[in-house]
């Protein structure tokens, strides 16, 4: 029997026990011959099969090698159709992450198994909560040993919890730039002496930053002869636990966090802007995916989810964790917070720019909605009218753009300091230009007609 | 070295059958050597309090 073609992922490489490979629409992993006894004996265990129906893991079954890979069975994956990554994730988002790692890991042990590492890229947000699919990653557990990615769950975990919970730091752009998160020595260098009564600043970042930087403990070869009772893993484990559970986020500087209550828009113009995206999504085909680009708290994302699966997307962190947390309380599944700035978004990055890939080329979407948006793109930053179009055709051909004239307050607003250089800024040049990649279907106007909603769809 | 020679060492055994790929840095595990010592140590004194404490109430009387 001929074998079917496979494409190997580009971002799983680095553990010789097996990597991940694509076969048709679905996703397997391979599995090498050294690994296979302990892989089976974990797929076949109880606590796993659980953690599988509590969807804390994904779906996962070990299948006969059919494919031109090594070993003779193969890991198939239940499909996860939007992987997002820690730069996308609001605190809580990374918080639950990161819970939801140590009790992986916790349960692992209590079974005699453990997890090889500890990093934020095992995990995702599936359905509305955050999964673990990096099946591989678990091995056996060694009686004696230490947990080897314990250096790497704090880098890629707590210190950028930490950050965040403790100094307002916002670690989204630490990710962006090092898919490694933040080592302990340039953790260390935010705090102060006084923060070591935070929770967790002593035992888990000074004492690691003192060891980092002491060359000599540092260059030591750490001989595997010492041996770490499981107790007293599982404690250690337990505190890491107890300390990320006491984590809070500082999260009222939003500007925009009351936008919702406090925004330009007066009651009946709120209302008929629902009705006008609520007829948009009747004519779409049942279960579209749309992105909500500067999607704020959700409203309108939260209409568009009774029908569709919703990406909701905005520049706020503090906006998308609100959004995240009412998601979760009201167990909203098919709709995923991302925070992102169109400005500067997550780009191809790791190995040869190959390992995670672009939010643009992750969203697959059938519409978008770009609301009280186009000034903050083409005003505040500059961006061309037709440039902003061309990114909202690239995502999808159909959508509902908010047109925000120069006279509304919040244009005035953008200003109020600068010099007017928009002058192709204007209604007729927008409706030419969004007239070349979109048919108006409709438009509505709101806001004592200083925003206009245009329904597009695609041209024929 | 002298931080290494005063960690609770425990027993003395080779684990070689580990595969993972990943350093786990030592840092980290002179950080779980230690912390995990201490909550050993914690659990310890938590289990014992009473027949800690029931030494010095002794010596009061």
């Amino acid at each position: 029997m001929a074998s079917q073609q496979i494409k190997w992922d580009a971002g799983s490489f680095r553990d010789p026990a097996g990597s991940v490979f694509f076969a048709g629409n679905s996703v397997y992993r391979s599995v090498s011959d050294q690994s296979e006894p302990d892989i089976k004996k974990l797929i076949d265990s109880d606590f796993f099969q659980r953690m599988m129906r509590d969807g804390q893991i994904v779906l996962t079954q070990l299948v006969e090698n059919t494919f031109d890979v090594p070993g003779t069975f193969v890991l198939k994956h239940d499909t996860i159709p939007f992987m997002n990554y820690p730069y996308e994730w609001s605190f809580n988002m990374l918080k639950d992450a990161a819970l939801l790692t140590l009790g992986v890991l916790k349960k692992c042990i209590e079974n005699d198994f453990i997890l090889k590492d500890g990093t934020a890229w095992n995990v995702t947000l599936h359905k509305g909560k955050m999964i673990f699919f990096d099946v591989m990653s678990i091995e056996k557990y060694a009686q004696g040993q230490t947990w080897n990615g314990y250096q790497q769950f704090c880098n890629e975990f707590l210190y950028p919890l930490f950050l965040k919970a403790y100094k307002d730091v916002p670690f989204q752009p630490i990710f962006k730039g090092s898919l490694t998160g933040i080592d302990p020595v340039s953790t260390q260098k935010v705090f102060k002496t006084s923060d070591i009564f935070k929770c967790g600043i002593l035992k888990h970042l000074f004492l690691n930053a003192y060891l980092s930087k002491n060359k000599k403990i540092s260059s030591t070869k750490i001989n595997r002869e010492i041996k770490l009772p499981k107790l007293a893993l599982l404690s250690m484990i337990e505190n890491l636990k107890n300390t990320i559970q006491k984590l809070k986020c500082v999260s009222d500087n939003s500007v925009w966090i009351d936008y919702a209550e406090n925004n330009t828009y007066e009651k009946e113009d709120e209302n008929n802007k629902i009705n006008f995206i609520k007829a948009f999504c009747t004519g779409l085909p049942k279960q579209s995916s749309i992105v909500d680009f500067g999607c704020n708290t959700g409203n309108c994302s939260r209409v568009v989810v009774e029908n569709h699966t919703v990406f909701s997307c905005d520049i706020d962190e503090h906006c998308i964790d609100q959004l995240y947390k009412k998601s979760v309380h009201d167990k909203i599944d098919k709709l995923t917070p991302i925070v992102l700035d169109l400005m500067h978004p997550s780009a191809n990055v790791g190995w040869h720019l190959q390992e995670r890939k672009s939010i643009f080329e992750r969203l697959k979407c059938d519409g978008f909605l770009s609301l009280a948006l186009i000034h903050h793109i083409c005003i505040a930053n500059n961006v061309p009218l037709e440039l902003f179009v061309k990114i909202l055709h690239s995502v999808a051909h159909r959508g509902v753009l908010e047109w925000v004239s120069k006279e509304d307050p919040m244009v005035q607003f953008l200003l109020r300091n600068r010099h007017d250089v928009f002058d192709t800024y204007t209604w007729d040049n927008f409706e030419t230009i969004v007239g070349k990649y979109f048919k108006i279907e409709k438009t509505l106007k709101v806001n004592n007609g200083c925003r206009t909603l245009c329904w597009l769809e695609p041209l024929e | 070295m002298k931080l290494i020679y005063s960690l609770p060492l425990f027993t003395l055994y080779m684990t070689t059958d580990v595969y993972g790929y990943l350093d786990g840095g030592t840092g980290g595990m002179i950080v779980q050597l230690i912390l995990g010592g201490l909550a050993v140590g914690g659990s310890f004194i938590k289990i014992y309090w009473n027949k800690i404490k029931s030494i010095f109430v002794k010596k009061k009387d």
